[in-house]
């Protein structure tokens, strides 16, 4: 089943098999446990929230290059760029090794190993020529005192591609096996800015400022408190594959909305005003 | 016909091993042991190694691990001291060995394979292995070769003691207690054994670095054996064999991680009640057996908890019967349910096997030849007719030639048909033909004997199951894509010279095995050609053991040649040990002393990529025997090949001294 999520200008295809809850792509999280390692903890962003302080970012996954899609006036029209830094998985996988992974460095710590995001665009169809690189973690200096791994959010510039339909985004790495890569295929992405006049996406605000989802858990309905709420609001239900499943205009202050009828699992409560939007998640038990 | 009671006593208390001398038709009948004779009859035209109670005993501070490497030859793809190890014969995967305990097999139906390092010698009575495959007489697994392990009946009436308390580096600590108790009817044998290491040793990890301390290795183990017997009727045995086995290991990092905090927790329950009735002419076998065991995987730093758990019923009935001229017929039935729950199930899951097989086997003075067959059902799946045709001929007095032709198979694992996601019900078994042909020559004079044998064989094996990622899936998932051609040389030359009281063996190996993939693939990366991995080419061992009164010095030194991992190539290495033992006898009671330095030139070498080894190493063992005997029992009848030799020490004491004499006269192939 493939789905994904559109916000504002751009859309984040998310390839998502139901019946064995994977997936790959994109996923939108607001997970920020910086201390566990593994894959259990994969929506998490190394920096703690998302750029600037903000609950919500992008988190891609994928051993083979995955697409971002332009949408509405972005598309033909170069992208500034975004901010970028690692998840928790692959940041704590690549520093301590795992039972899969190297420790970068390897076992002198001398191993030149790096971790590698390329970018290139798509226009009109054809493979942008020019691509942009970005080292997620870099140990080839001959000062071992400067390898690093990003765990900081840091600004990627993507206007050299020139103008662009959609981006090819690819994660490639010094540790590599028969099985293919060993380093964990993640990266975490925000404030994605294009360069259509309308820029950016609607603010991004925090959940737990901004709205309150109750009860959570819950098995038969929930409500939602907020202060966001303006005459234009709307409150989406997806699943963690980016799949709508159900939308309703927000014109109370509070409404309860029934669940009985969605799976029990995890999905995402968000809610849209005019300016803002916010997401939190929510467990049907 | 009934066997002296004098001949027996040699052949139970010392000879239960069975060698491959020369067949002496005018022995006899089947036997109390004839859960043997099948063991021994899949042997025509294979070769293999065995090891008897008695050598058992002066090995028992080994794990079978060792056992095989040094002195079978075999290939063990062990994750370091106390971890995992499997084994490969001739080129196959761990699930192509097949692992029998009291000929049921006893691997995981989840995995289809079993963890080699777990199984302590004090636990069995009886080890046999057979290179290459004999499906059809043994079911799915039996491809590259089979691990026979066995627990037999001492028909003693009296009472034995044994303890064995062992030391070693690494804070390595094993204790062990073994009580018998026969009489006329009945016989019990209880077992315990104990262990625990931290095995934390320091290894290498480059030159001009400074040594690193291996973390997070502890093991602690325990085996709990007991077997009753009792014969109703002279020609009755019913017998009952339990094994529990325990263990708690720690998952040590790799030495590409900072640290680790998995641990595995191990538990197996085996029961075995097994009914035998022994004719003039036949012998009827029937067993049921349970298994039930517990595998679950913590890794509290990632938050990972996986636990498994399977049980097995097997039923299995099976008749031998003796004609003329040599001929013996065996038919039997087999009924296996398994059912398995995981973490990676979406439920439970059963599997249904069922199998009938039968051989046709004639015995004479210069030849054998044996056919076998097995149809097997899973359950609505029919698995194609297996055969297996074997035979060997007596060229020349020191010269035989041996040879197999067999069509065998390996059943898709419940993690490969079930295992969410990638799981795939519809999988078929991977199948194919293995040839194999030997010449055995043997020379002696006076005191020195010489015997070698020269072995090739050739087996393709298509619809062999990989996980892999196919086109348009995001996942990894099994399917049957794969092909292996294997094909190899073994050669084995044994020399043994006698000087006075001082003796000379030395054992040669040297194993030269190809066994790549036909067809190349993208997800897992693999080119057409490509050697397997973790299959080295070359493999030599060589076994030099010298005997002087009630000392034994044994060296054995390994060579392994380079491989491939999943992630990096594997360094050839060579790799010796060295044991010292000595026996004190008297009357009723026996003490032998060991002294083992393992890794003893200190290499640094890993058989798994970033998995350390370690270096020099020690264990200090004593082991005490007491013996209360007042007679041995008779039994029925017996069969038993190794005539030769049993004439040869039908009046020897059965003592310490005398296991150095058995020992010279044990022949290997």
């Amino acid at each position: 089943m493939s789905g994904g999520f559109e916000d504002g200008n751009i859309f984040l295809p998310n390839s998502f098999n139901p019946e064995f809850n994977s997936w790959s792509g994109w996923a939108i999280s607001s997970q920020a446990d910086t201390l566990t390692p593994g894959f259990m903890n994969q929506h998490s962003v190394i920096t703690g929230s998302g750029y600037d302080g903000s609950s919500n970012f992008a988190v891609f996954f994928s051993s083979d290059p995955r697409i971002l899609e332009l949408r509405n006036e972005a598309i033909g029209n170069p992208v500034e760029g975004f901010y970028i830094t690692n998840n928790t998985y692959g940041y704590l996988s690549m520093r301590d090794g795992d039972s899969f992974a190297k420790k970068f460095g390897g076992v002198t710590g001398a191993d030149p190993d790096y971790f590698l995001l390329t970018i290139k665009g798509y226009h009109d169809g054809e493979l942008v020529a020019d691509s942009v690189d970005f080292y997620l973690a870099d140990y080839r200096f001959d000062d071992n005192t400067q390898d690093y791994i990003v765990k900081d959010w840091t600004y990627v510039d993507l206007l050299s591609l020139g103008p662009v339909d959609s981006l090819q985004f690819s994660l490639s790495s010094t540790d590599n096996g028969m099985f293919g890569m060993n380093t964990p295929a993640y990266f975490v992405m925000d404030n994605f800015t294009t360069t259509d006049g309308l820029t950016s996406t609607k603010e991004v605000v925090s959940a737990r400022e901004w709205m309150r989802v109750y009860p959570n858990p819950s098995s038969e309905f929930i409500r939602i408190r907020s202060r966001l709420v303006d005459e234009n609001s709307f409150i989406s239900i997806y699943s963690l594959d980016g799949s709508l499943i159900q939308q309703a205009r927000y014109n109370i202050e509070e409404e309860a909305i029934n669940v009985q009828h969605l799976p029990k699992g995890s999905y995402l409560i968000r809610l849209e005003t005019t300016e803002k939007v916010s997401t939190q998640l929510f467990i049907k038990s | 016909m009934r066997p002296n009671i004098s001949l027996l006593y040699v052949i139970q208390i010392c000879f239960l091993s069975a060698t491959s001398a020369q067949v002496d038709t005018s022995l006899l009948l089947p036997t109390l042991e004839v859960k043997q004779s099948r063991i021994e009859n899949s042997k025509v035209g294979s070769q293999g190694v065995n090891w008897s109670a008695e050598e058992l005993q002066s090995r028992s501070f080994q794990n079978l691990t060792s056992l095989l490497e040094q002195e079978a030859g075999i290939y063990m793809k062990s994750y370091g001291l106390g971890s995992l190890a499997t084994s490969s014969i001739r080129g196959g995967s761990a699930g192509h060995t097949l692992v029998l305990w009291n000929g049921l097999p006893i691997q995981s139906p989840m995995l289809g394979l079993l963890d080699l390092s777990l199984l302590p010698l004090q636990s069995v009575d009886q080890i046999s292995v057979q290179r290459g495959g004999n499906t059809a007489l043994w079911g799915s697994g039996a491809v590259g070769g089979i691990i026979s392990l066995g627990n037999q009946a001492h028909n003693e009436k009296g009472l034995r003691v044994s303890s064995q308390t062992s030391f070693g580096s690494f804070d390595n600590f094993q204790q062990s207690f073994d009580l018998f108790v026969g009489s006329k009817n009945w016989q019990s044998r209880t077992r315990f054994s104990f262990q625990e290491a931290s095995n934390d040793f320091y290894y290498d990890i480059a030159p001009g670095f400074p040594q690193r301390q291996q973390t997070n290795a502890t093991l602690l183990q325990h085996n709990f054996n007991q077997d009753i017997y009792w014969n109703p009727s002279e020609r009755q045995q019913i017998a009952l064999h339990y094994w529990r086995q325990f263990s708690d290991r720690q998952i040590p990092p790799t030495n590409t991680q900072t640290r680790s905090e998995a641990y595995q927790v191990d538990r197996s329950d085996r029961l075995v009640l097994e009914w035998r009735k022994v004719n003039d002419r036949s012998v009827y076998q029937t067993k049921l057996a349970g298994f039930d065991e517990d595998l679950q995987y913590f890794d509290p730093q990632i938050q990972l908890n996986s636990p498994s758990h399977f049980y097995s019923l097997i039923g299995e009935f099976s008749g031998q019967w003796y004609g003329k001229n040599g001929y013996q017929l065996l038919a039997g039935y087999t009924q296996t349910y398994n059912e398995a729950e995981s973490n990676g199930y979406q439920t439970q899951e059963q599997e249904n096997r069922s199998a009938l097989f039968a051989s046709i086997l004639q015995r004479k003075s210069i030849w054998e030849w044996q056919l076998s067959f097995r149809q097997t059902l899973v359950d609505e799946g029919l698995i194609p007719l297996v055969p297996t045709l074997a035979g060997q001929y007596q060229v020349l007095p020191n010269l035989r030639i041996k040879g197999k032709v067999s069509r065998n198979y390996r059943l898709p694992t419940l993690n490969d048909r079930f295992w969410r996601p990638g799981g795939n019900p519809d999988l078929k078994a991977e199948s194919g033909w293995s040839e194999e042909l030997s010449l055995e020559g043997t020379w002696s004079e006076n005191a020195f004997a010489i015997s070698g044998s020269l072995t090739g064989f050739n087996r393709q094996i298509d619809n062999w199951i990989l996980w892999s990622i196919r086109t348009g899936q995001n996942f990894w998932s099994a399917n049957n894509i794969a092909a292996v051609w294997s094909r190899g040389l073994e050669s084995r030359l044994n020399l043994s010279y006698r000087l006075s009281e001082l003796q000379f063996q030395l054992r040669l190996g040297y194993d030269y095995t190809r066994s790549t993939n036909q067809i190349a693939l993208d997800n897992p990366k693999i080119a057409e050609g490509q050697q397997l991995l973790y299959t080295p080419i070359h493999q030599g061992f060589s076994n030099l053991e010298l005997s002087w009164q009630s000392l034994q010095l044994i060296y054995n030194h390994r060579f392994v040649g380079a491989s491939q991992g999943i992630n990096d190539p594997l360094a050839p290495f060579d790799i010796g040990q060295a044991r010292l033992q000595y026996y004190l006898s008297a009357e009723k009671a026996e003490s032998h002393i060991f002294l083992q330095i393992n890794n003893i030139w200190d290499r640094t070498y890993l058989v798994v990529e970033r998995r350390p080894m370690p270096g020099i190493h020690y264990h200090t063992t004593i082991k005490n025997y007491e013996e209360t005997f007042t007679n041995h029992l008779p039994v029925p009848s017996l069969i038993d090949r190794s005539s030769t030799n049993i004439k040869r020490f039908r009046n020897a004491p059965c003592t310490g001294r005398f296991f150095l004499e058995r020992q010279r006269y044990v022949r290997r192939i």
